[in-house]
């Protein structure tokens, strides 16, 4: 049985998240967007390829997500490898 | 025979068919030369010769890569008469020639339009295999026996519909990450047989239907519990998502979110 209570306090600005527990244990955190904000999030990002050999260039188009996003509940906000952080919506084409 | 030799008969073939037709309109005038019997002829020459065509062209399986990369196939003129088979190998980019801008006009490659199968089964790399092809339309690709392939799709846009993926063997770790449906933007039908390795992204399917997105959903690996638990993300449209929170058909009647926390997955 999963629960997700909103925590008081976010990691990721203008975002709301919550704490995902299956029964009782914390196992992952789900991080949602404010209206008004998209989230970035490496998982949407379109890595572009050299068009002869179609090898990663290393270089990403970034990609945002206005939903939910969910990651395991020993993520490195520190780190932050999916490279989370909001942008205003209006910003992106 | 080599490609070249090929398009050497290729380029013969209009002639033949002339030829062919006629002999065969005086042969059935009993060595007349009538216009009626010059045409039956006509249209039995045009099947021997079509007939002699593929046999050429697909004589020993030629590989389906060769096909597609010829620039002038369009529907009306790709009606192979045997199975058309990818090829064992090596088949990166095998429909693809975006870069030098010469690609087939061939939309449909499903086998009730083509009339024959076209087995994917002895492919072993799939990779970029549809990318910037016109194709819109492709019926069950096999992938059991992949080595690789999670960019099979990437950059397929005018990609409509796939009757199904038979996925890899999860042992060969071939994920379709944010490479594999990238840009697939037509994409509106896809169903699934098997299991997804890794982490599958269809970010950029802003079509896609609910059903495709259940299915995908439904041949995710149950992580639980194993190294893998919380290790891979799925992703979908936003049009997606919204399709799937409003839809109540979820296993155990859970939210599909809380199915995909179930399956050990991130969203």
């Amino acid at each position: 049985m999963w629960t997700y209570p909103e925590m008081e306090q976010t990691r990721i600005p203008n975002t709301v998240m919550q704490m995902g527990l299956k029964d009782g244990v914390h196992k992952i955190y789900r991080i949602t967007p404010v209206d008004g904000y998209v989230l970035h999030d490496s998982a949407y990002d379109v890595p572009i390829l050299a068009p002869e050999t179609m090898e990663e260039t290393g270089e990403v188009i970034p990609g945002y997500r206005t939903t939910t996003a969910s990651c395991a509940a020993n993520y490195d906000f520190t780190a932050n490898p999916r490279a989370f952080y909001t942008v205003p919506a209006d910003q992106i084409l | 025979m080599s490609i070249a030799e090929k398009s050497v008969i290729i380029a013969e073939n209009e002639q033949r068919v002339y030829d062919a037709g006629y002999a065969a309109g005086q042969a059935a005038a009993g060595g007349g030369d009538t216009e009626a019997s010059y045409n039956e002829g006509y249209t039995d020459g045009q099947q021997a010769e079509y007939d002699r065509f593929w046999d050429i062209l697909q004589n020993n399986g030629m590989p389906i890569l060769q096909y597609f990369r010829l620039p002038t196939w369009n529907d009306e003129n790709f009606k192979p008469q045997y199975t058309v088979y990818a090829e064992p190998g090596t088949w990166s980019n095998g429909l693809d020639s975006g870069t030098k801008n010469i690609h087939c006009s061939i939309t449909d490659i499903r086998p009730e339009t083509l009339g024959v199968n076209v087995d994917w089964s002895l492919c072993e790399n799939f990779n970029g295999a549809l990318i910037m092809t016109p194709i819109r339309y492709v019926g069950v690709v096999n992938m059991t026996n992949a080595q690789s392939g999670g960019t099979l799709f990437y950059n397929a846009k005018s990609l409509e519909s796939v009757e199904k993926v038979i996925l890899p063997n999860p042992a060969k770790k071939i994920a379709f990450n944010a490479l594999g449906f990238n840009t697939c933007r037509n994409l509106t039908e896809i169903r699934f047989e098997g299991e997804f390795y890794g982490s599958v992204s269809f970010a950029g399917c802003s079509m896609l239907s609910l059903e495709s997105a259940k299915s995908a959903l439904l041949h995710l690996p149950n992580y639980t519990g194993t190294e893998n638990e919380q290790k891979f993300t799925i992703t979908f449209h936003a049009k997606t998502w919204a399709l799937l929170d409003g839809d109540n058909t979820a296993p155990d009647g859970v939210t599909w979110r809380t199915y995909v926390d179930n399956m050990g997955w991130l969203l």
